[in-house]
């Protein structure tokens, strides 16, 4: 018996490939006590009885009953999150053809989009009639739409994208993570909250020890 | 004249990079790319991505001013038809996802059950009216 105080810091999100998911998998635990804080890593939360891979929302009090069950004089100070949702994802051979054929085909989706939508501006905007319109009344002589304009134009939009993102291939400009990073961070964490206040708790195909 | 064609430039180069800024800034705001990289779970790419978004980008305008001959005939317009379709069609859902159409309409009416049939119709939808602006001309 002892009275430790143990410390936990949960991930909002975290992805085991083990069918036995213990509390040390999961995240940050401390204890002045380092005995207790081994069991308390050791501490099984769930077994995984999904074939292939599902996602599972756990709540901090979850944790506090499988540690309390260990040792009811133990206490628990929750430093994260307190709803967390563990992704089982199975152990598989990763094949190298399928996660590229999937990259080339986002690919595709992102360059021909682009050039539709630059494209589909460029006419709404009507920006050839724009710079011949320009090219007259700086110039005073007809345009024939290969002039400067259009060049710098062609230069300036790639040069205007790539600051804005902040990089180009491996050259980056700064250490701040590019706004697509950024977005992606946001839109996981907005998947999370959905699955987090969607669960009922009661999943099916687990059992809380 | 050399300063005239100066300030062609500069205008030139000012407005490709301000434009190219907002409109790609409105498409990454809007989340598509983040979207498609989650659901084929390749968001460790996400710079590759970017990187293809400025090519893609440079080559379209390009393409739009200097009307380059591009190779590949029918099969090339399949895969152009193809993809940029695809692009539309999640930059519309991605739009309407970030103004809350689909929430906010089905907890107006008090939508209990479908929801899925919703989103189904939406993309039928879609479809039938992209045939019928392309079967009739609407393009005007």
């Amino acid at each position: 018996m002892s009275s430790a105080t143990v410390y936990i810091k949960m991930e909002q999100n975290i992805e085991v490939h083990e069918r036995d998911v213990t509390l040390g998998q999961l995240g940050e635990i401390r204890s002045d006590d380092k005995a207790v804080e081994n069991q308390v890593k050791s501490l099984k939360l769930m077994t995984v009885h999904a074939e292939k891979f599902n996602r599972y929302v756990f709540s901090i009090m979850d944790v506090v009953k499988v540690i309390q069950g260990l040792d009811p004089k133990i206490t628990v100070t929750n430093m994260g999150e307190t709803d967390f949702i563990v992704d089982y994802q199975k152990p598989k051979k990763h094949s190298k053809a399928i996660d590229w054929s999937k990259t080339v085909f986002v690919c595709l989706i992102t360059f021909i989009g682009s050039a539709f939508a630059i494209m589909t501006f460029n006419n709404d905007g009507d920006v050839s009639k724009l710079f011949t319109e320009f090219y007259m009344l700086i110039m005073g002589v007809e345009s024939d739409g290969f002039t400067v304009i259009e060049a710098a134009y062609s230069i300036g939009l790639p040069l205007g994208i790539i600051l804005f993102f902040n990089h180009f291939s491996k050259k980056a400009f700064s250490t701040d993570p590019t706004p697509m990073e950024v977005q992606m961070r946001i839109y996981e964490e907005e998947v999370d909250k959905a699955l987090i206040k969607d669960a009922g708790r009661k999943e099916s195909g687990i059992d809380v020890h | 004249m050399f300063i005239k064609q100066l300030i062609l430039a500069a205008v030139g180069l000012a407005a490709g990079g301000i434009i190219s800024a907002g409109v790609f800034a409105f498409i990454t705001i809007i989340g598509l790319v983040p979207r498609l990289a989650a659901r084929t779970k390749t968001a460790k790419h996400v710079r590759l991505y970017e990187d293809i978004i400025v090519l893609g980008a440079t080559a379209g305008n390009l393409t739009f001013f200097y009307h380059f001959p591009i190779f590949g005939g029918a099969v090339m317009g399949v895969v152009f038809g193809l993809f940029s379709g695809i692009f539309v069609g999640c930059l519309i859902m991605s739009l309407a996802e970030t103004l809350d159409t689909v929430p906010t309409i089905s907890r107006r009416i008090k939508l209990a059950v479908g929801l899925q049939y919703i989103i189904l119709s939406i993309g039928l939808g879609k479809c039938v009216g992209s045939l019928l602006y392309f079967w009739y001309g609407m393009a005007g």
